[in-house]
């Protein structure tokens, strides 16, 4: 899809698993009782969606989007091994409610006291595509400003399925992580990037067809793969890992290393298992050059 | 603006397992709460089980009885190919879209693998946790029914099917998509069953939404599609439009609904502005109405807040299907296109006595014949997520 009015991306934040070890969450998750009560993947989640509205009090946003694959696993885990030892009865209530996919937005709109629309994906590869693309609509319908993410976390179970499924045979690293972007009708200084379009596709697809789907896509924009920089994905997940969030992080490094690139755009390729593709066309903008 | 016209419907739940069987139980006052027969669990809640069991479920689909598919994507799969049959739409081109919601997925396959594998890590088929994730399910369903636009998949709580029907038709109205099937889909598991449980918010015998002594809500499953299509794109005439809908977040409280309605209150006169309509031209409102006491009361101070002593007519059906979580406003709106269409109103059951607080009387018995101009329908969710849909007559 290409955007019908100017988005930019104003701000991003990642958080990982060492960055959380290292970083002082008090700092960004100012109330102590909220924290306490949040697990790890809400922490990473609510750590980089607070540390993109740190200069922004409640008023100024328009949206809350959230997307995470599997959503808050370990609580999940949790929840299913009580019922299981304690036969159902005498729960803790707890991992049940943090288990819940829109937990990380309603805690970040609970701590800013933003009453705003918010939205939840949980579309394997593309949830967090869905979110951004939730991010551009709601730009097109006139809203200003709107926090996008995406958030998933790595366990034990998850991790042994995944052996299990054979995925790491075949050269997955496992990753995790949390990422967050301000997304704008306009660019609020010298590190907005243009966001121009977004596309995806599901099912696999062949290295021909990925380079068919690049070019329909930047036809759209009159433009083709040799006048643009890409950017895979690939590189960054040998990094981070592979979850089904990380073209959140990935977009992030993308974010980067436009200013820094040659050509006027950057075209940012993910896929997922060869399961679902994704494109994100970004711009240079005039307050960056 | 582009305008949202509403097609196609398709429903399954405790009452009947297509539309028609939904219509005549609604208009008979049947409901489908009783004793859990599909799932093994230790509580002894009643809850709203849609009748077929799984390889039933799969006969009437078509499907091969062993083949692993979780029970929400099966539920999703009826309700979404009957809307989508019941439109006549063509969905050969990309432009037409699938939006479901869920909120436990393919967790009733995942409960039943999970204790042997903490057991034994070696254990249990993977087939069984390969639609573990929402998203499976959705994907399941699109590649049925076969389509080729934009696919995803919205958890949100209970307001989830709410916030798909929205998000289909602002596709809609952008002119992003000629056709969409919105909806949701959930089964009952033990999961949500021993969740809700340990909340303390289940009621051990049949659900009093909007009643003085009403003490927590009966859990229910099944799925409610319906095929929103652009003016350009309908092939016959609609049942009604989709003129109007919010989502807002009361920023409250993670799991409770505040006690001045304000999320509630903010989501309908949100939804009513964005339909273009005044409060007096509501003539029906089913509300979320879960039997919670809180939910409850928080709905009836924001409808009294908005509409004062006289509202319209108004009640919760969830006596009949249960509260279907992520399925919920996906049954709950293809009932309330009805009521624009059949000129209905449905009965709150098990009502006798109104909250002290409000004093407001919920509708106690199907009415016909009526002439309905404009139905809101509220969902709220955990996380202080409210969300409300206007349906209009054409």
């Amino acid at each position: 899809m290409k955007t019908v009015v100017p988005v930019y991306i104003n701000m991003a934040a990642s958080v990982d698993a060492a960055s959380l070890k290292e970083m002082n969450l008090a700092s960004v998750i100012r109330n102590p009782n909220l924290l306490r009560r949040m697990c790890r993947l809400v922490r990473m989640g609510v750590a980089a969606g607070m540390m993109c509205l740190e200069d922004m009090d409640g008023e100024g946003l328009d949206a809350i989007l959230t997307a995470t694959s599997l959503g808050g696993l370990e609580d999940t885990g949790k929840f299913l091994a009580e019922i299981t030892e304690r036969s159902e009865s005498g729960l803790n209530p707890t991992p049940f409610m943090r288990s819940v996919f829109n937990t990380v937005g309603s805690q970040i709109a609970l701590l800013k006291g933003i009453k705003v629309y918010n939205m939840t994906y949980v579309h394997r590869g593309l949830s967090f595509e869905s979110a951004l693309f939730d991010a551009v609509l709601q730009i097109a319908e006139g809203k200003r400003s709107v926090l996008a993410g995406a958030f998933d976390e790595i366990t034990p179970e998850a991790h042994i399925l995944k052996e299990r499924a054979g995925l790491f045979r075949h050269g997955e690293k496992e990753g995790e992580g949390a990422s967050f972007f301000l997304i704008g009708n306009r660019p609020a200084g010298s590190r907005s990037v243009g966001l121009s379009g977004i596309d995806v596709r599901r099912g696999p697809l062949d290295e021909s067809q990925k380079k068919e789907f690049a070019g329909d896509f930047l036809s759209g924009f009159g433009l083709d793969l040799s006048s643009v920089a890409v950017f895979n994905g690939a590189r960054v997940k040998k990094s981070c890992g592979e979850y089904g969030t990380a073209s959140a992080r990935v977009l992030h490094e993308a974010l980067a290393s436009v200013h820094a690139c040659s050509s006027e755009y950057l075209l940012v390729c993910n896929s997922f298992r060869n399961m679902s593709h994704s494109l994100i066309l970004l711009k240079k903008t005039d307050a960056g050059l | 603006m582009t305008e949202i016209l509403v097609t196609g419907l398709g429903a399954v739940s405790a009452i009947g397992n297509d539309v028609r069987e939904n219509l005549a139980s609604l208009r008979e006052s049947r409901h489908g709460i009783g004793h859990v027969m599909h799932i093994r669990t230790a509580l002894g809640y009643p809850a709203g089980e849609v009748k077929p069991d799984n390889a039933s479920l799969k006969s009437m689909l078509g499907l091969p009885v062993t083949k692993t598919v979780s029970r929400t994507a099966l539920l999703g799969l009826m309700a979404a190919a009957e809307a989508l049959k019941d439109s006549s739409a063509d969905i050969s081109g990309t432009r037409t879209g699938l939006i479901a919601a869920t909120s436990a997925g393919g967790m009733d396959l995942t409960e039943d693998f999970f204790p042997g594998f903490m057991a034994d890590h070696s254990c249990g088929r993977l087939r069984d946790v390969a639609m573990h994730d929402c998203g499976a399910s959705t994907d399941f369903i699109a590649d049925k029914l076969g389509i080729k636009g934009f696919v995803t998949t919205i958890s949100t709580a209970c307001s989830s099917a709410g916030n798909a029907v929205m998000l289909g038709g602002r596709l809609i109205r952008q002119g992003l998509l000629d056709t969409v099937i919105v909806g949701g889909m959930d089964a009952l598991c033990r999961f949500t069953l021993n969740g809700f449980n340990s909340l303390m918010i289940l009621d051990s015998g049949h659900s009093r939404p909007m009643d003085a002594s009403r003490s927590g809500l009966n859990l229910g499953e099944g799925a409610g599609f319906l095929v929103l299509q652009s003016e350009r794109a309908a092939k016959k005439s609609p049942y009604c439009r989709l003129t109007g809908f919010s989502n807002v977040n009361e920023a409250f409280h993670q799991t409770g609904s505040s006690p001045d309605g304000e999320g509630a209150y903010m989501s309908m006169t949100a939804a009513m502005r964005d339909a273009g309509i005044s409060p007096e031209e509501v003539d029906y409102i089913n509300v979320h109405g879960t039997g919670t006491p809180q939910n409850d009361l928080s709905e009836s101070v924001a409808i009294k807040r908005i509409f004062g002593d006289r509202p319209p007519m108004f009640s919760s059906v969830k006596p009949f299907i249960g509260h279907t979580l992520g399925a919920s406003e996906g049954i709950e709106a293809v009932y309330s296109a009805l009521s624009v269409s059949e000129g209905a109103v449905w009965p709150n059951l098990n009502f006798s006595e109104p909250i002290p607080e409000t004093g407001l009387v919920p509708e106690l018995s199907c009415r016909t014949g009526l002439e309905i101009r404009n139905v809101l329908s509220n969902s709220f969710g955990f996380g202080g997520n409210d969300s409300t849909l206007v349906f209009s007559r054409c």
